[in-house]
């Protein structure tokens, strides 16, 4: 929390644009955005809340339909970026962390895409989907687009 | 029923040996059962419960394997994958006596479509080749493992309910086999102790009739058959007894007549013998030379002595048939009667008399003075060649009661020969020594066994001898209770003080009584009161009662009649009396 503070204590020093009159938690590749289908009425997340639904511990949306977590490859920037300041945790300690829950038939993991495009085309196709999408993609993040940000507190 | 003792004693042991094979065979039984429930066990669950973990863990190395080989990156533990799911397969055919064929089969269908999937999951996870179809494989995995997971445990789940039944019913056999024997023990017990009593029961009964009986014989009382009650051994003994006793009181008979018959045949020639000798004697005697007349005289005393002694062996038969009329004899006076008789056979002897006053017993008077008078007149024959002569009658209270006693210091006998003693025509001393017939004592035992009572003798050669004999006096008491009406019936004595009172005590068997009788109804306390008594017995009855007033301890004491100036003896009809107003008084 005190380092996603920091970060946002930056950014609003830094780089005072923002979009839809909303803090921008990072830019750039190593940066994420958390994104979901435009339908979907969330407009900000508890960061907890967003652990427990990629850990597969929270499986619904408040108010109805069950939530399918998006990851990006562990090889992608953002996914460290996100496992770090969302998961709290490596990247390596959350594959850990899956190994044991794949192979013990607990859960699968959140399907791994391979680039925001991808992430962006299954959150469009499914509207109840999260993900997040590296800060170089930040602009195709539009209504028109049938995606929308949602702010993390 | 009619049972012999040996058919008896063979039900009962028939009956115990039955009771335990029925307990051997119900717990052969039982255990029986108990043996099978536990071979089911061994049979069924032993192996469950050894394969189960052994199989449950090869899977779980086999989960494992992948798990571990993904988390590496290694290529080669993954290829090492398959000899562990052999191993898995190999132990999975080796339990094909513990899990059914149907099971094995699916398990070994899912094992290799598990493998398969988790191969693929694996091997994509290492090269990094994940995506959407990825999370298919993983969920496709997971859902074989879960299918051999749920089949391992269903082949291998210990049937709890099947076990659970099989140790109750091992634990309800086993209670039922305690309550079995402990039932079966106590049921055998008691029937065992019933048919024992039953039998004990039988044999006492009929041993006391039967030594009744016997001792009635013994006493010489032949009139009554013992009463066979049980068809047994016992029954067969008093058969026999009473044929034996039949056969006893037949031959009595015969001899009664006999020896009665002889005696008075004999006279008849012994009286012409007398009645011709005397003749011969006293017409003719003086022509006879002196040598005849002594011959004749010689004739004549033999003559006399031959009539005495038939004379006392009519007796002799005529005791054993006469009836006996029983009245109170005071035998005291009788002894008095018969020795002041001697006394004048003998003026000049010297004899010192001894006779306890008032000795009174139930008894035919005539045949109480024949014994006397022969007991009496033995004891003065025998001091006869003593210069101080003694002669005691008296009594004394042995354990069975009164017993009487004629004592001497005369030339007394052998002990050596006491059984020749009551025989007839027996002596233990020639007729130069002392005259008699030999059948003295015989008459007189025949009289005391007619009076229900024992006669019997102790001496010592020059040292005199004692005869005791005892009356039974039974009869009399019955016979008073019947005339006095019935037994008194004491009432409300409970918690009152009772006081015992008598003309005198002398013995103190009658007071004894009384006292035993009135502490039975639990009195308050006893008073004893009697003016008169001998002072070693009310000493000794004080010991019983709470409280004693003995007015009068004379020593000597002789009896309580001589304390008296008129001491007479009560009629039946007086006792009736006295007992009617007392009743009256009562009420």
């Amino acid at each position: 929390m005190v380092r996603i503070r920091l970060v946002i204590v930056l950014l609003l020093v830094f780089n005072p644009i923002s979009f839809y009159g909303e803090k921008l938690l990072a830019s750039g590749n190593s940066s994420f955005f958390v994104i979901v289908n435009v339908q979907n009425p969330i407009a900000s997340l508890d960061r907890k809340f967003l652990a427990d639904v990629f850990f597969k511990k929270i499986t619904h949306w408040p108010e109805d339909g069950v939530i399918q977590p998006i990851d990006l490859r562990p090889d992608a920037p953002a996914r460290s970026k996100f496992s770090e300041e969302v998961l709290d945790r490596s990247v390596m300690g959350v594959k850990n962390y899956w190994q044991q829950v794949i192979f013990s038939g607990r859960d699968v993991p959140p399907p791994e895409l391979k680039n925001d495009s991808e992430v962006i085309h299954f959150i469009v196709k499914n509207p109840s989907a999260i993900g997040y999408i590296s800060g170089a993609s930040v602009d195709i993040v539009t209504p028109e687009n049938g995606i929308k940000m949602v702010n993390i507190k | 029923m009619r049972l012999s003792f040996r058919q008896k004693l063979i039900t009962i042991v028939g009956a115990t040996a039955f009771a335990f094979l029925i307990l051997i065979c119900a717990e052969a039984f039982l255990t029986n059962r108990m043996a099978e429930q536990l071979t089911k066990i061994q049979k069924h669950y032993i192996p469950i419960l050894e394969f189960g973990p052994r199989l449950e863990s090869g899977f779980e190395h086999l989960r494992r394997s992948f798990q571990d080989s993904v988390a590496a990156q290694d290529k080669e533990a993954l290829e090492k994958t398959a000899a562990i799911k052999d191993s898995f397969l190999n132990d999975l055919a080796a339990a094909k006596d513990v899990i059914d064929s149907a099971h094995i089969s699916a398990l070994r269908e899912g094992t290799e479509a598990y493998y398969t999937a988790a191969y693929t999951v694996s091997h994509r996870l290492i090269a990094g080749d994940t995506g959407l179809t990825l999370v298919n494989e993983m969920s496709l995995m997971q859902i074989k493992q879960a299918q051999i997971e749920n089949l391992l445990k269903a082949s291998l789940a210990l049937d709890r309910g099947n076990l659970a039944e099989s140790f109750s019913a091992i634990a309800q056999t086993q209670g039922t086999s305690g309550r079995t024997l402990v039932f079966a023990s106590l049921t055998g017990l008691f029937v065992v102790t019933l048919l024992s009593l039953w039998l004990g029961k039988s044999v006492l009964l009929s041993l006391s009739g039967l030594s009744n009986g016997l001792k009635r014989f013994g006493r010489g009382d032949f009139t009554q058959p013992i009463q066979i009650t049980s068809h047994d051994e016992l029954g067969d003994v008093a058969q026999e007894a009473n044929q034996m006793a039949e056969r006893i009181r037949g031959l009595l008979k015969e001899l009664e007549s006999f020896s009665y018959s002889v005696a008075h045949d004999l006279r008849a020639p012994l009286r012409g013998m007398m009645g011709f000798s005397t003749i011969l004697l006293k017409d003719h005697g003086s022509i006879l030379p002196a040598e005849a007349q002594d011959a004749v005289r010689r004739i004549l005393a033999s003559t006399k002595k031959m009539g005495e002694l038939i004379d006392s062996l009519l007796n002799l038969s005529r005791l054993a048939r006469v009836e006996i009329k029983k009245k109170p004899v005071n035998l005291s006076d009788l002894a008095q009667d018969v020795l002041s008789e001697l006394m004048g056979t003998n003026p000049e002897r010297k004899v010192t008399m001894n006779i306890t006053k008032e000795i009174v017993v139930d008894g035919d008077t005539p045949l109480l003075r024949v014994v006397l008078t022969n007991l009496l007149g033995n004891s003065w024959k025998f001091t006869s060649k003593k210069t101080e002569a003694h002669i005691e009658f008296g009594m004394k209270y042995l354990s069975g009661g009164a017993v009487y006693f004629v004592k001497d210091n005369g030339a007394g006998f052998d002990m050596q020969y006491v059984g020749k003693l009551f025989g007839t025509f027996q002596r233990l001393h020639s007729t130069e020594e002392f005259e008699g017939t030999g059948i003295g004592l015989a008459t007189v035992q025949s009289i005391i066994n007619r009076h229900r009572g024992e006669i019997w003798a102790e001496s010592k050669p020059e040292h005199g001898a004692i005869f005791y004999f005892t009356i039974a006096e039974k009869r009399e008491l019955k016979r008073r209770e019947k005339i006095y009406g019935a037994k008194l019936t004491i009432k409300q004595v409970t918690n009152r003080t009772v006081i015992l009172v008598d003309d005198g005590i002398a013995t103190g068997a009658t007071m004894r009584a009384a006292i035993k009788a009135i502490r039975k109804m639990k009195p308050l306390k006893i008073v004893m009161a009697v003016p008169v008594a001998a002072k070693s017995v009310c000493t000794e009855l004080s010991k019983l009662v709470n409280e004693t007033f003995c007015s009068e301890t004379p020593d000597p004491f002789f009896g309580v009649g001589i304390w008296y100036e008129s001491f007479p003896q009560m009629t039946d009809k007086e006792v009736q009396e006295i007992l009617k107003q007392s009743k009256n008084l009562r009420r």
